[in-house]
């Protein structure tokens, strides 16, 4: 069993910052892995990790990449026989993009751009292959990029992209390698999940107050970009649900770096009816839990409006003033490009539509297949790294492969003759067992007996009893017959009527006063 | 920590804590809508201690839950306001949880305020009853200060990786506090994660303080019910209730393994080896060795490795097989046979499959036919040579025989027997 090949994977991305999407990355990416190399060990590595631990992490050991230094990217290839860089915006035109996740100091020490950009440069990469995964190219890049792009992903083992836009982005700037375009892996958020953990999640926000007990909501985000438009945002809510009855709203925040408090905050005193609030301190499972059991959607986080469509439900794209091309090119992937919303005209269809609980199109099967292919193109890449690892010689290899079988074998015959003694066991248990009922049913039929007996002496007791009182009834019933008869024949006699006279004269003068 | 008023409780706890820990560690207490000015009094009287406010009193399930959510380190650990943790009670739980990746609980030794055992790990019983390993007994007793897996431990002080927590949806608000614990441990049973009962670790639980007050009996019936109706196939697999303790102690270990030997074994001896080879590859089945003479010292080392130890002569022996009939599914018998012994053990596990392990002297009588008789009556043998392994062979009649050889290969072979035998070792239960 030491001879099976157990690649070292890793994914690197911005899984230390409290945002939704970012932490949905390395759970998918270490479930999809190990379903396909079930002794590969994934690790995921942020430029912070577990040195700037959150709630959002979810207790999650995220491995720092710490500041970028070349010894630092040797370390790194050593320890891994394939590292995916991925996904989400991760391109940015300099570090000072991640300014406002790890501070401008910080960003300028760790270089968070120049990992995901250069990754381990080509020196190292042909040792210890990198992908990219489903990476997001939110701008056009500028000329420096574009050439640190090209130089970068010409050598890469394998390239992908989260939409068409993104790739034609990457060929704008000269990159002339194959680019794959895989969707965002949130749309696999139900592999990540069970039934049992999100009802759970959902109780809890019942019980906390913060999701309706009966209704299903309409759950509502945003970002510090749509505070210019609150208002009318909790009007056309407000004018939506009155359309259709009452429809409680819960507000949700998918992070802190984007401003979703902001938002809530604002919009919230607009609102009428039955406003929840989710807690601030929501792990990405009360998310998924909140948007699973709501009646839609409507908000501005990609990811949120992914999981939504993968849980089969209706969902308006806030995208207004914003543009961000991510999200068109989701409504164009999900093939509902009227849920996007980039102007307040757009706003009371769309939410009207969520809340007709219009089903979306359904194609969830058809992107996680292409969602598929590509972790297994991952996992390809990462078993034929490994391997390369191990002595090459052939015959060493087939001497190793065919001892191994061979005690596959011996394994497997002893797992037989195992099952075998552990079938006696359980039939001496059985039998035993069978002992105990016997016993129990011995005593329990010695019992009914014994009760039976008593039973019947009782009846009989009470029987006896009732009949005495039957008769007794019946000799005091003829007394009384007797009497009455006797009490006639006396009434019925001429003495009788002939004393009549004298007994009224005797009466009346007993009334008279002394 | 949840708490309902009495923040004197809570700031005593913490104390304890506090003098007990060493960082780095956070601490949340959830105020659950305590009536007073528990909130202010507690923030007054602590320091880089996060208090969350619940808005309305939801009970300490809802609590745990919501502390959770703001927890940010690798581990979570529930500890009650009136649960007072020991000197270096952290480090063996920590130890435990990150020794395997199979370990999803750990909980500590509890004592009662006088000294006594309160809990050394919860049992659990066919009517949804629950009982507590120990209870009421010296803690001098070597038996409870042996780690096992177990179904469940008490929740007032319970380590959880926060990961696998929010893996199962975190603590189910369907109970209020009675049973969430009993249901969170099952949880994660059902998931692939094991519970631990760890002894170094110990905390003095003023127990029922905080319930009596908190939970109506009502409650608890109803608690018990919901359960009951949760894990059908569990309890219907636990014995029917006390005193039959054993039976419910080692419900939760599936594979149950029984060394037999003169004495406990030598520090460095292939009989100890094997001993601890067994315990070590079978993190979840039951290992006890009985010996007919005692050797304190020894056992000391094999209760710490998981091994329960019983001793003391035929007489003790009698009781202690009988309250474990049909109990173990394999025999191992170290050194020379011990006959009386061993007309009691096959009285009473008549379902056991019996092995042996032959040392180098032993097998060299196998020359003469002085071991022959040694074997009759075997399943199967050990042996630590290739050379013993042919005598054997040659020499006896249809036994199996395998070679677990000294040294670092000891392990590897004994994983095989045991493999053979049907028993989860860690090979297997890691794939």
């Amino acid at each position: 069993m030491s001879d099976v090949i157990s690649p070292r994977l890793a994914v690197w991305g911005t899984f230390d910052v409290a945002d939704f999407g970012d932490h949905l990355y390395p759970r998918v990416f270490e479930q999809e892995i190990r379903r396909r190399l079930p002794t590969a060990q994934v690790q995921a590595f942020s430029p912070l990790g577990y040195l700037r631990p959150i709630p959002f992490d979810g207790g999650l050991m995220i491995e720092p990449l710490g500041a970028w230094k070349p010894k630092r990217l040797t370390e790194l290839a050593h320890g891994s026989d394939l590292i995916a860089i991925g996904g989400g915006d991760l391109v940015h035109e300099s570090n000072d993009a991640y300014s406002a996740e790890y501070g401008a100091e910080e960003a300028g020490r760790l270089r968070p751009n120049d990992y995901f950009i250069d990754g381990l440069g080509p020196t190292l990469e042909e040792s210890c292959p990198v992908a990219w995964h489903s990476v997001g190219i939110s701008l056009e890049p500028g000329e420096k990029t574009a050439e640190r792009l090209r130089s970068a992903l010409d050598k890469r083992a394998y390239v992908s992209v989260r939409d068409d836009l993104s790739r034609d982005r990457l060929l704008h700037a000269g990159v002339t390698r194959d680019i794959a375009v895989v969707p965002d892996s949130a749309f696999l958020v139900d592999r990540v999940t069970d039934d049992q953990q999100i009802e759970r999640r959902r109780d809890y926000l019942r019980g906390i107050d913060s999701y309706p007990s009966a209704e299903s909501p309409l759950v509502v985000q945003g970002s510090g970009v749509l505070l210019p438009h609150v208002e009318e945002i909790a009007e056309t809510l407000t004018s939506a649900i009155a359309e259709v009855g009452d429809v409680p709203i819960v507000l949700l925040e998918t992070g802190t770096s984007h401003g979703d408090g902001d938002f809530a905050e604002a919009i919230a005193p607009y609102l009428r009816g039955d406003v929840f609030r989710m807690p601030a301190s929501s792990i990405i499972e009360d998310i998924i839990a909140a948007i699973a059991y709501s009646r839609g959607f409507v908000g501005i986080s990609l990811r949120a409006n992914v999981v939504a469509f993968a849980r089969g439900l209706p969902s308006a794209v806030l995208d207004l003033g914003s543009d961000y091309s991510k999200l068109a090119e989701f409504t164009k992937l999900v093939r509902c490009e009227d849920a996007l919303i980039r102007s307040p005209s757009e706003l009371l269809p769309a939410i009207r539509r969520v809340l007709s609980g219009t089903r979306p199109w359904n194609g969830l099967s058809e992107i996680a297949s292409r969602i598929d292919s590509h972790f297994d193109e991952l996992a390809e890449i990462a078993e034929r790294s490994a391997s390369s690892g191990l002595e090459n010689s052939s015959s060493a290899r087939h001497s190793k492969t065919a001892a191994a079988l061979g005690r596959s074998g011996e394994h497997e015959t002893a797992l037989q003759r195992a099952f075998e003694a552990r079938g006696h066991r359980l039939v001496e248990q059985h039998l035993r067992l069978g002992r105990e009922i016997e016993r129990l049913e011995q005593e329990l039929a010695e019992q009914r007996q014994q009760y039976e007996g008593e039973i019947e002496h009782l009846g009989k007791k009470l029987k006896a009893s009732v009949e005495a009182s039957e008769s007794r009834i019946a000799y005091l019933e003829s007394e009384i017959h007797g009497l009455r008869s006797e009490i006639h024949g006396l009434r019925s006699s001429r003495s009788f009527r002939y004393t009549a006279p004298l007994r009224a004269l005797f009466g009346r003068k007993r009334r008279l006063p002394t | 920590m949840p708490a309902f008023g009495h923040s004197e409780w809570v700031v005593r706890a913490l104390g304890a804590l506090l003098a007990n820990t060493e960082p780095c560690y956070e601490v949340i207490v959830v105020d659950d809508a305590s009536p007073d000015d528990f909130s202010g009094r507690l923030a007054a009287a602590t320091e880089n201690v996060r208090i969350v406010r619940n808005s309305r009193n939801v009970g300490a399930c809802l609590s745990y839950n919501s502390g959770a959510a703001y927890a940010r380190g690798e581990f979570l650990v529930f500890l009650n306001n009136d649960a007072l943790v020991h000197a270096g009670w952290l480090p063996p739980l920590l130890e435990t949880l990150t020794n395997s990746p199979k370990v999803g609980a750990v909980g500590p030794r509890y004592l009662n305020v006088d000294g006594s055992v309160q809990e050394a790990g919860a049992l659990l019983f066919s009517d949804a009853a629950t009982g507590a390993y120990g209870s009421g007994c010296p803690d001098s007793v070597a038996e409870l200060h042996r780690p096992r897996v177990v179904d469940y431990v008490s929740g007032a002080c319970m380590i959880v990786r926060r990961r696998v927590f929010n893996e199962i949806g975190g603590h189910d608000p369907i109970y209020t506090a009675y049973y969430s614990d009993v249901d969170l441990c099952l949880t994660l049973a059902s998931h692939g994660y094991f519970t631990v009962y760890e002894p170094r670790s110990v905390v003095t639980h003023v127990f029922g303080w905080a319930e009596r007050h908190a939970v109506a009996d009502a409650e608890i019936s109803r608690s018990r019910d919901l359960f009951a109706e949760r894990w059908p196939d569990v309890l219907a697999a636990r014995p029917v209730a006390e005193p039959d303790s054993i039976a419910a102690r080692d419900a939760p270990l599936p594979d149950r393994l029984l060394v037999v030997a003169d004495r406990p074994p030598e520090s460095g001896s292939r009989a100890n080896e094997l001993i601890l080879g067994l315990a070590r590859l079978c993190p979840i089945a039951h290992v006890a060795l009985l010996t007919e003479n005692a050797d304190p010292k020894r056992e000391s080392d094999l209760l710490a490795a998981g091994i329960e130890c019983a001793r003391g002569g035929l007489e003790s022996a009698e009781e202690w097989l009988m309250n474990r009939r049909f109990h173990y599914d394999v025999i191992l018998s170290l050194g020379p046979r011990h006959r009386a012994f061993e007309q009691m053990i096959r009285r009473t596990q008549p379902q056991a499959v019996w092995l042996t392990d032959l040392d180098a002297a032993a097998v060299e009588g196998i020359a003469d036919g002085r071991v022959a008789d040694e074997l009759a009556g075997m399943d199967a043998v050990l042996v630590g040579s290739g050379n013993a392994q042919r005598t054997v062979a040659e020499e006896t009649t249809p036994v199996t025989v395998f070679l677990v050889g000294d040294g670092p290969g000891l392990e590897q072979s004994l994983n095989e027997v045991l493999v053979y035998f049907g028993f989860a070792t860690t090979a297997i239960s890691d794939r």
